[in-house]
């Protein structure tokens, strides 16, 4: 049987082929994009957050201006995925976003190349909208096609979609934001208390077109999120003892213990140690930590049989 | 993100400062001194600001 070598490059994007479907591949650089992974916590209550805080796995929840709701939302009848839903609960002008940082180095290797992104929007605002921040010397990126990239406002479920190529020299910070602001503005809108958006299905991918959202297993989403965070343990239930570590105590030594962390994470991380109990054993105290694991620290208050046991965070988010 | 009481640890098996014991947003966390991480970054523009100041390791 004669090989036939297909170089689908060549293929136009919006001539989709099973060829192409077939090499496509990961093809969406977003992680998390179905807002299903959320280590950190339950966030299906409403409540208040800061600027900055990262909540749902990858994603840092930003609020300017304005006071803001974060609410992580259940797959109902007719939605394929999680999502996550801003509202703001003060009037002024501002912005609240979700944002994630893309690690730059990949970014740099593709150089000049076009990416779409795409999400599944509902809002009351017309100024809830898709944008890359990145471009050459900062700044949000210049969409090449952002005829769809905003919500009408009417409330419904919408497909934004909006197109860019980067320049091959992408600044410190290579963002992919959805929410309520300003497109490419200096200047933030007018927010309302009450106003909102949703989004579910958040995808970044290569080529001009956007395609149906990659649905990923958990498992799978959960091992590309692990590396930027980690939580091992919970408060309460068999995971508490999870972390337990039996040791012959000698009163005023330290022991030394390794955790390897699930996966290589970007960098070294900042660990919070939680949920500690103990016998004969110090408090466990990470004194050194890699991108691989740590090492933890007990120096004993008594001699004997004991026990330290632990919960610990990893964060190495960009 | 608001940081406080930030203090080198002390690695006692390498001899060298390894992290810094701070609180960060109330928590208290220990960062490695890898430029990479984004708390790390923030303690250092703090302590180039006059901000912040990491007290010395306690003594082994």
């Amino acid at each position: 049987m004669a090989l036939i070598k297909l170089n689908t490059r060549s293929i136009p994007d919006d001539a989709v082929t099973p060829a192409k479907v077939v090499q496509e591949g990961r093809k969406n650089l977003l992680i998390n994009g179905g807002f299903e992974i959320s280590q950190r916590g339950t966030y299906t209550s409403a409540a208040s957050y800061n600027d900055g805080t990262y909540l749902i796995d990858r994603w840092e929840t930003l609020r300017d201006g304005v006071t803001a709701n974060y609410q992580h939302l259940v797959p109902v009848s007719g939605e394929s995925s999680y999502g996550f839903k801003l509202i703001a609960t003060s009037s002024a002008a501002g912005a609240i976003r979700l944002r994630q940082r893309l690690e730059i180095p990949n970014i740099y290797k593709w150089g000049a190349r076009t990416f779409t992104l795409s999400a599944r929007v509902k809002s009351n605002s017309s100024n809830a909208r898709l944008l890359m921040y990145g471009g050459s010397g900062g700044g949000y990126v210049t969409m090449t096609s952002d005829s769809n990239d905003s919500h009408t406002g009417g409330g419904a479920m919408e497909t934004l979609t909006a197109t860019f190529t980067t320049t091959g020299s992408v600044s410190s910070e290579f963002a992919a934001f959805v929410g309520i602001d300003n497109a490419r503005s200096a200047s933030d809108p007018t927010i309302a208390s009450g106003d909102y958006f949703e989004v579910y299905d958040f995808q970044m991918e290569e080529g001009s077109h956007a395609s149906s959202f990659e649905n990923r297993t958990p498992p799978e989403e959960l091992a590309l999120c692990q590396r930027y965070f980690v939580r091992v343990g919970a408060n309460t239930g068999t995971d508490y003892n999870f972390n337990m570590r039996g040791i012959n105590a000698v009163s005023g030594q330290t022991f030394y213990n390794n955790e390897k962390f699930p996966t290589t994470m970007r960098a070294g991380p900042t660990v919070s140690i939680f949920n500690t109990s103990e016998s004969r054993a110090g408090t466990p105290s990470a004194t050194s930590t890699s991108i691989n694991g740590m090492r933890l620290d007990s120096t004993c208050g008594s001699s004997g049989m004991g026990y330290y046991r632990y919960c610990y965070t990893a964060d190495a988010e960009l | 993100m608001i940081i406080t009481d930030a203090q080198y640890k002390f690695d006692s098996l390498e001899g060298v400062n390894s992290s810094v014991k701070v609180t960060i947003d109330g928590t208290e966390v220990t960062v490695p001194l890898d430029p990479a991480n984004r708390h790390y970054a923030e303690i250092l523009k703090q302590v180039a600001d006059g901000d912040l100041t990491i007290a010395d390791a306690d003594e082994e």
